[in-house]
This record gives structure tokens, C-alpha cells and sequence, in this order.
């Protein structure tokens, strides 16, 4: 954690709006692509993300400074928000009808990536193949393929040595392959 | 290569196709590896192609108004939280651990230590046997204890009475036994004493009604008279025992009475306290936020500082 978000953060502890809208738009997409790709419907990811920057205010005062990334600690509380919907999912999506022209479970724009007719269902194909892994593979193939982090990153993420992040990479490559031959993906 | 470097394998590859190396030339360098390598890296690929979701401006919009409304609810939460008041005695362990941490109580020689913990024990133990020995019954082995406690609380307490208020109240009680000794008294005069005198004389009856008793001492119903005066003692001494009744219910009262003014004062005073306590928490809690912020922006200053720095450091080597 660099000495600038230290300061954000601490400052949005004492309750200052601004640093906690700054980290609010540093870390709001990371977070909604993890969310979008573990619950697999844009409105219920947008959703759940908000929770998730909900949350963080609440439990600011715990937070530790534990040397690793903030984003962690973010990723922490978005399983734990999405453990709690897929116990619960009245409960945390009550708010969607007040959303005007939200994604509505419609196709998401795409960060620049070419994105056709073709891409589209394929995009469907890997989300439902994705939906067969465990949740360690799919975190794995998250954050390294989708988001592309280094398998340093991920290894700072998950408090992971290196080593044991490349084997989870290459057991959760086997089992895509093996989701997307079941979902006739390839 | 062996089965356990596969994994290192594929991140190698995978980074020599971030590289823009093509997939032929990477399978070509593992041979022995390649049919295996082949399906992974190609998954590995696809996934890649996929898009980084983009969530709406309005959801963004709302998460961001969500959060905030969430840190309004907190601070009014905060605001209005009022923390429970500490006991004294929580108040005199955390004095005596602050003391402790502090190196007050490890400066001290190890003798006085030593009788410091000894005392503190000595007492802890004596009050837990009095407290003990409260619910003890007759025949336990803490009941002599119990009735000592007992004795020495009703000393103190008439002690702590006004001698000359007792005095009064003795007083305004007497009345009614008196009565009966005054006429007994009479009665004795004017029957025994006075014999010369002509009964007749005294109007104490009606005249058509005849005398209850007789003045002559061998009369038989000297005896009813006899038995009249044991009567009124007995009675003089029923309302006596009466009348002390009431002073101790009276005196009970007045004392639970006090008691409870007492409690009363102790827990206005206790909150009192509380609340003087919570708002000096808060205050504290307040100068500590503006420190914490006044830091951060120091920090960021300097960091802001160093970044200009070290960009105008790198323009120069340009």
C-alpha cells in the first residue's frame, strides 16, 4: 500500500466524503468485473458492488495494514458479500428497481476489447463454463486472465506464494478446458 | 522436463505470449510437453479475449450515493452513542493497570511490592468471607462471623442516631402507659388512702349504678381489683411493646428512605460522570480524526513533493 492511498484511507476513516469517493473510483471497476464474472448477471453485479463499498465504510475501523494490497482486503469483503447473496439473494438485491437505466441483465460494454456477435456468445459460453469451478480456480482465472494480473500480483492478493499461484493457475486451466468442453464451447 | 515443472512451464509461456511470441514457436521449444501444453495455453488465450465488464454510469452513480449514505448513517450513529458507565471499581483496576504499564509500580523496591500485593490480598479475602458469610446459616462455620456483622451494623446504626431526638420520641409515646399508672394511682388514693373520707361524696358513678369494687381491703372484691391493676399493666405493657414496634418500623423506614436518596444521588452522579466521560471521549475522539487528517495531508504534501521532484529530476536527465 503506497503512502498516498495510507492517506486516503485515514482520511476516509475520520469520515471525509471525498477520500472515500476517490477510493470508491479507484477500486469500483476491479471489484464490479469480480463480482460480474462470480455472479454472472451485470445487474446483480452492480448491485453487489455497491454492498461491497457499503461494507468497506462500515468496517473501515477494523481494517489492518497488513503490508498487502488494499484491493485484498476489498476482494475479502466481495466474496463475503457474495457468500451472503447466494445464502440470501432477497436481501441484498431490494434496491434494483430504483435503478433507472441500469444493465438490466443485458450485454455489458466492453473495455475496448473487440467485441462482436461471435464474441458475445462465446462471452455467454465461458461464463457458464466458469460457473462449473471452484471458487479458488475461478478467482484464479479471474484476476489473471480477465483483469490480467502478474502472478506476483495475484500471489500479493491471495497471500499466496508464487510457486503455489502457478499450479493453481495450471489446475484451473484444466478445468476450464474441461467446463468448456461439457457447456460444447469448443 | 520433468511433470512438476509443468506449471512453470505454462506461466513461462504465458508470458512469452504477452511477449507477442506465436503459440507454434513456444510448443516447438517443449516438444515433450506439447500435446499437453497445447489446450491450456489455447483456454489460456481465449479467456484473455474476453471482455472487462463495464458497469452503467447510474449503477456507478448510486453505489458511490449508497456508500456515502452509509457513512452518514455511521456518523449519526456515533454521534448518539453513549457509552455505559464505567463501574468505580473497573475505574480503580484500570487506574492500577495504567499505573503498572507505566513503570510506577515496577520502580517500586521489592519489599514494598510484595506488601502492596499482600495487602490487596489480605483484603480481597476478608471481603469475599464477609460477603461470604452473609447467606451462612446456623451451624455453618461462618455464622458467629455473620452475627458479629450483624451486632456491630446495629451499634453503628444507634450510634449514628440523636440522643436527644430518642429522648423525644420516648416522650410522645409515654402518654398512654402513664395514663393508666396516674389512674391506678388515684384509684389506690381514693380507695385505700382516703377510708375516712365519705365515698358517697365523690360523684365518680351514677347513682343508680352500684360501686365495681369495694374499698375495704378484706373485701372480696378486693381481689377483682387486684386483678384490674394486673390487667392494665399487662395492657400498659402490650402498648409499650406496641408503641416500640412502631418506632423500629418508623426507624426502618426512615432508613430505607435514606438509602434510597442515597442510591438515587450515587446513580445521578454516576451518569453525570458518564456523560462528562463520553463527551470527553468524543472531543478526544474528534481532536484525534483532525490529527489524523492534518498527517495525511502532510504526507501527501510530501509525497506530492517527491513525485515533482523526481519528475524534474528525470526532465533534467532527459
Amino acid at each position: 500500500m503506497d503512502i498516498k492511498e495510507k492517506a486516503l484511507l485515514y482520511r476516509a476513516h475520520a469520515g471525509d466524503r471525498g477520500a472515500a469517493g476517490t477510493l470508491y473510483e479507484h477500486y469500483y471497476r476491479d471489484i464490479y468485473s469480480y463480482v460480474f464474472y462470480r455472479v454472472n448477471d451485470p445487474a446483480t453485479a452492480e448491485d453487489l458492488s455497491a454492498e461491497v463499498f457499503v461494507r468497506m465504510v462500515r468496517h473501515l475501523p477494523g481494517f489492518l495494514d497488513q503490508g498487502k494490497p488494499f484491493i485484498s482486503w476489498l476482494y475479502t469483503l466481495a466474496k463475503k458479500v457474495i457468500q451472503d447473496y447466494q445464502q440470501n439473494p432477497k436481501e441484498l438485491i431490494s434496491a434494483r428497481n430504483i435503478s433507472g437505466d441500469r444493465s438490466n441483465g443485458k450485454s455489458i460494454p466492453s473495455n475496448g476489447r473487440s467485441h462482436t456477435h461471435h464474441n458475445q456468445h462465446a462471452l455467454g459460453c465461458f461464463q457458464q463454463a466458469l460457473q462449473h469451478l471452484s471458487e479458488v480456480h475461478k478467482e484464479i482465472i479471474i484476476h489473471r486472465f480477465v483483469e490480467g494480473r502478474s502472478v506476483q500480483d495475484i500471489a500479493d492478493l491471495t497471500n499466496q506464494s508464487e510457486r503455489a499461484v502457478k499450479t493453481l493457475q495450471l489446475s484451473a486451466l484444466q478445468s476450464l478446458e474441461e467446463a468448456l468442453a461439457k457447456e460444447n464451447c469448443i | 522436463m520433468r511433470g512438476r515443472d509443468i506449471p512453470i512451464i505454462v506461466e513461462d509461456c504465458l508470458q512469452r505470449l504477452d511477449r507477442g511470441e506465436s503459440l507454434p514457436d513456444l510448443l516447438a521449444d517443449f516438444p515433450a510437453q506439447a500435446d499437453q501444453l497445447k489446450p491450456l495455453l489455447l483456454v489460456a488465450m481465449a479467456s484473455r479475449a474476453f471482455p472487462v465488464p463495464v458497469p452503467s454510469q447510474t449503477a456507478q452513480r448510486l453505489g458511490r450515493n449508497q456508500m456515502l449514505a452509509e457513512m452518514n448513517r455511521l456518523e449519526i450513529k456515533k454521534a448518539f452513542r453513549k457509552k455505559p458507565a464505567i463501574p468505580p471499581t473497573s475505574r480503580w483496576i484500570g487506574a492500577l493497570v495504567r499505573a503498572a504499564r507505566s513503570g510506577g509500580f515496577t520502580r517500586l523496591s521489592y519489599s514494598y511490592r510484595l506488601a502492596m500485593v499482600s495487602l490487596v490480598l489480605i483484603l480481597s479475602g476478608g471481603f469475599f468471607t464477609l460477603n461470604a458469610s452473609a447467606s451462612s446459616q446456623p451451624g455453618d462455620l461462618l455464622y458467629n462471623l455473620r452475627l458479629g456483622m450483624e451486632r456491630a451494623g446495629l451499634t453503628l446504626t444507634v450510634a449514628d442516631q440523636d440522643p436527644t431526638n430518642g429522648s423525644n420520641q420516648l416522650h410522645q409515646i409515654s402518654p398512654e402507659p402513664w395514663q393508666f399508672g396516674q389512674s391506678d394511682w388515684a384509684l389506690h388514693q381514693i380507695y385505700g388512702g382516703y377510708q375516712d373520707l365519705e365515698i358517697d361524696s365523690f360523684d365518680f358513678f351514677p347513682p343508680n349504678e352500684s360501686m365495681p369494687f369495694s374499698a375495704d381491703p378484706a373485701d372480696p372484691d378486693l381481689a377483682g381489683e387486684k386483678h384490674l391493676k394486673e390487667e392494665s399493666k399487662e395492657a400498659a405493657e402490650e402498648e409499650r411493646e406496641a408503641a416500640k414496634d412502631l418506632k423500629e418500623d418508623q426507624k426502618a423506614e426512615a432508613e430505607a428512605e435514606r438509602e434510597a436518596a442515597m442510591d438515587l444521588k450515587e446513580d445521578q452522579k454516576a451518569e453525570a460522570e458518564a456523560e462528562r466521560e463520553a463527551a470527553k471521549d468524543l472531543k478526544e475522539e474528534q481532536k484525534e480524526a483532525a490529527q489524523v487528517i492534518r498527517e495525511a495531508k502532510k504526507v501527501e504534501k510530501e509525497a506530492d513533493k517527491i513525485e515533482k521532484e523526481r519528475v524534474k529530476d528525470a526532465k533534467k536527465d532527459q
